[in-house]
């Protein structure tokens, strides 16, 4: 076996300059000029590809983002809506909080008025210091067959009110047939 | 022992491979701060010797260019996990083997020269000193000869003799830069390449007798 036979540090010393004849093995000029271009367009590719996967990191965050956005406007939207239901103190069977000096009525503006299709009017209390405090809706509400409340929330504080209604005529059956009701149309838009 | 004794002598100065370290781990704290442009100067610096390294363990030019490349672009992009605690020379070595040790477990079958071409023909003690006599044309033909030759050896040695022998010989490195580099102790380091000689001195025994 080779290993078993003994080499004398002559030898040795003549192997090693030997391997080190291997250090003459040296690429060109022309070699190094292709490696330095082949490595500037592997090195680039690799910044390429690494910004591709951060990118596809972003897409997902995006994706994702845009996945819940939808379902949080959704549940927002709900939530709003539920809120405002249940704010609302003619639904809620509460009662709205009213000012004395505020009787100028609130027009709806032009993208209020495109947004609604139900007819609407305004009405104006007419006896402020007398139902200030106190506005009683009820028995318009069960006037029936007069007309139908459709909707009938508060618009502003404290004492104008929006009515989603047909007709547009207030009457009491029930209290006294005709009886000024304390309110009157001071304004209408869309249909009316 | 004496072989062994012979194969200690110091090659490398502390000092000055120190000073190398210290001006290349400011080259990556600018790489690493968003200068990647100076990654350029560290390719420069190294390429040539990182090359020479994968060249002897794999005997392919083309291999060692394309595995060179692979070991910067490697070093590239993850030089943002290099702390500094070996050298950065140390830490590219380190990159450079486990890259060509992986293509050679991958190729373990492939030889690159042929054997039978070169038995065929006379090697005579006189060859080396024929180098220094012989015309540039016939000594660029020896020489081309006789380092085809020593690539067959290099490639009959195992992959870890092969590692040490040539980070030894013809990189000049000291026995514990290189049992930093391959992850072993300096007394294994030694080991392998007293077999590593043994070796090589069976297979070129017509040149170095």
């Amino acid at each position: 076996m080779l290993f078993k036979k003994r080499f004398s540090p002559k030898d040795d010393e003549r192997l090693s300059h030997l391997i080190q004849l291997k250090r003459q093995e040296k690429p060109d000029e022309a070699f190094w000029l292709r490696f330095d271009e082949e490595l500037r367009s592997k090195q680039l590719a690799a910044i390429v590809r690494t910004q591709s996967w951060y990118e596809r990191v972003g897409k997902l965050f995006i994706l994702i983002a845009r996945k819940s956005a939808a379902a949080t406007a959704t549940a927002s939207i709900l939530a709003f809506g539920i809120f405002t239901i249940s704010e609302t103190d003619y639904f809620a069977g509460g009662e709205p909080t009213t000012s004395p000096n505020q009787n100028e009525p609130v027009h709806p503006t032009e993208d209020d008025a495109s947004a609604i299709d139900q007819p609407i009017f305004v009405v104006d209390d007419l006896h402020p210091q007398a139902e200030a405090n106190e506005v009683d809706f009820s028995y318009g509400i069960n006037a029936t067959p007069s007309y139908e409340i459709n909707a009938l929330t508060k618009k502003s504080i404290p004492v104008n009110y929006q009515i989603i209604a047909e007709p547009k005529q207030f009457t009491a059956d029930h209290i006294n047939s005709g009886t000024d009701l304390g309110a009157k149309v001071i304004g209408t838009w869309s249909h009316f | 022992m004496s072989i062994i004794k012979t194969i200690t002598k110091p090659l490398v100065s502390s000092p000055e491979r120190r000073l190398e370290a210290d001006e290349d781990l400011v080259i990556v704290r600018k790489i690493q701060s968003g200068d990647v442009d100076a990654f350029d100067s560290l390719i420069f610096k190294y390429r040539e010797r990182v090359y020479s390294v994968i060249y002897n363990l794999t005997s392919n030019r083309e291999d060692a260019s394309d595995l060179t490349q692979e070991t910067f672009i490697k070093a590239f992009q993850s030089i943002n996990r290099f702390k500094g605690k070996s050298s950065f020379f140390t830490w590219l070595y380190r990159i450079s083997l486990n890259t060509s040790l992986s293509h050679l477990r991958k190729n373990k079958l492939r030889r690159f020269f042929s054997f039978e071409k070169m038995v065929e023909e006379d090697h005579t003690e006189g060859f080396i000193e024929n180098l220094r006599t012989e015309s540039d044309s016939d000594k660029a033909a020896l020489m081309t000869e006789l380092q085809e030759r020593l690539n067959d050896a290099f490639q009959k040695l195992s992959i870890k003799h092969r590692t040490v022998i040539t980070l030894f010989e013809i990189d000049g490195l000291s026995h514990k830069e290189i049992a930093e580099i391959v992850g072993t102790s300096i007394g294994t380091v030694r080991s392998r390449l007293y077999y590593a000689k043994q070796s090589l001195q069976g297979e070129l025994k017509d040149y170095i007798r």
